[in-house]
This record gives C-alpha cells, structure tokens and sequence, in this order.
C-alpha cells in the first residue's frame, strides 16, 4: 500500500513538473512572439508586383494612349521620338513606383510645369484615366490595387488640367 | 604662316579635348537611377494591320505581346493601327515588321500616329542632348 501510494505521489510529482517545464516553455515562446514586431501590411507597390509590372503596366498605357483616337495625337510625338519616349516612360515608372511605396525616385518635372500652356481638357484627362484602368485590367491587376493607384495619381488632375 | 597654322590646330584640338572631356563627366556624373538601372530601352512603332482581321482584339493584343522582345500591344480598332512598344537590345523594327506578318499572315504596313502640337513634356534639357548623355554614360 506504501508502495503504491510512494508511486502515485511520484507520477503526481513528475505530471506537475511536466506540466510547469512545459508552462515556462509556453511563456518563454509567448515573450518571444511578443517582441517581435508585427509585419505590417505589403506597401502597394508590392502588391502592385514591383518594377517589371508597373513597367508592363506602364508600356500599355503609353501604346493605349498614343493609338487612342481623342488623345492619341498628344502623345503620338512623344511615343514616336525613342530619345523622348525614354525620358517620359522612365518618368512615369518612377512616379508610379515612387507613388506606391517603392525604391524610386520622380526626377521630373512637377505636373504642373510639364503641362503648362497644353490647355488639356477635363475630357481629355478622363479618357487618360480610362487608358490607364484598361492597361491594368489587362495584366489583371485586382480592383483594390486600381483603386489605391487612382487615390494617388487622381489629385494631380489640378495640376494638369486647364494650364 | 605655318607657325600660326600649328597653333591654330593645337588651339582646336585642345578645345575639342577639353569639350569631350566635360561632356564625359557630366554624362557619367549622376548615377543611373533604379529603374534606369533595371528596366531596358524601348522604341514604339505603329502600323498599319487593316488587312488582318480584328475579331477578338484582346488576344490578338495578347498574342502580338507574347512576341520575344515586345512589352506591349495596343490596337485601335476604328483606325485600324497597332501601336507596338519593344525592347531595341531583343528585337529591331524589321524583325518586328516581319513577325507580325507571319503571326497575321497577311502584309503590315508603318503608319505613323498623327501628331496634335509638341506632346508631353518630359524634360528642361533637348532630347538631343539626352541622346548625346546617354550614350557617353558608362555607368552601370
């Protein structure tokens, strides 16, 4: 019966211990996880899908401007001179990419320097809008992330338009 | 005479050399920015492809795309023209000429978008001296 008991009380003993080693390891991994930082939310330019998308989304934007029958003629001598087209594609890469949280930096012009005296229209600017949504339904880009880069690109309209 | 003729020409050589040399570094003065580091130089072109037929745009959009060296393929249905931006260091214009009439099996023709005014902007200094920059820029 001594035995027995002497058995029991050990087995109890030894749960016990179990139970507070595993107690202490649970804490210690809880302190752990608790300092760690939490990741915040991927930056748009991310979840855009970084440089080489906004460049495919950009090229798109620039042949459905240039080839669009309303603005296309304001594009057409820009897209067609290479030196020209260089300076203005890597221009609009760097603003989206800068816009969207990205490692770019906008060396141009400020909007309204670039368009003074072009006399662009609200039309004018709303078809331009429309091109940019059609480039990025076409690489599938989620209507969030549309949503999102229009918030930032949107605000410039003043800057454009009416100069 | 000759005397003076030699310097005159020592005068303009060294004019020369000193000119190229400033022009050396300021092309190579400013490191090349991320996306000029990273992404490739382009042409657009614009063609004619009124003899192709134009039923489902959207893949033939998709189809011109996926041609190596092209980024991108827009087409006006109404004038009939696709604008086509490629990669000049994967493909030159007759390549691209000539694979676009054998993906449409039929002739495609240049046609120039007409032009409305100057076009955008894009800088403070000649697109000439772009050019110039850019070609005596060996930074990588």
């Amino acid at each position: 019966m001594k035995k027995i008991t002497f058995v029991l009380a050990a087995t109890v003993v030894a749960s016990l211990a179990g139970i507070t080693a595993c107690k202490k390891k649970t804490v210690t991994e809880t302190v752990y996880v608790d300092n760690t930082p939490p990741p915040g939310p991927p930056s748009l330019y991310t979840r855009l899908g970084g440089v080489s998308a906004i460049t495919l989304v950009t090229d798109k934007f620039i042949n459905n401007c240039a080839t669009n029958s309303f603005i296309g003629p304001r594009f057409a001598a820009t897209a067609s001179d290479p030196n020209r087209l260089r300076v203005f594609r890597f221009n609009l890469i760097d603003q989206i990419c800068a816009g969207s949280g990205g490692p770019c930096q906008y060396k141009g012009v400020t909007m309204l320097q670039a368009h003074q005296g072009m006399n662009i229209t609200n039309a004018e600017f709303d078809t331009l809008v429309g091109q940019l949504v059609k480039a990025m339904t076409f690489y599938n880009v989620p209507a969030s992330e549309q949503n999102e880069l229009a918030t930032i690109l949107l605000p410039m309209r003043s800057d454009i338009v009416g100069h | 005479m000759k005397k003076s003729l030699l310097k005159i020409g020592k005068v303009l050589l060294g004019t020369t050399c000193i000119l190229f040399l400033s022009l050396l570094l300021w092309a190579n003065w400013n490191e090349r920015t991320y996306t000029e580091k990273i992404v490739g130089d382009t042409r657009f072109m614009s063609y004619d492809i009124s003899a192709a037929p134009l039923d489902d745009v959207s893949s033939l959009e998709k189809k011109i795309s996926l041609i190596k060296g092209v980024s991108s393929c827009s087409i006006n249905t109404g004038t009939k023209i696709a604008g086509i931006i490629f990669y000049t260091d994967m493909l030159s214009s007759d390549q691209l000429q000539e694979s676009l009439t054998t993906l449409l099996q039929h002739p495609v023709t240049e046609k120039a978008i007409p032009v409305k005014s100057g076009g955008c902007p894009v800088g403070g200094i000649t697109y000439f001296m772009l050019g110039l920059k850019e070609a005596l820029c060996f930074r990588s």
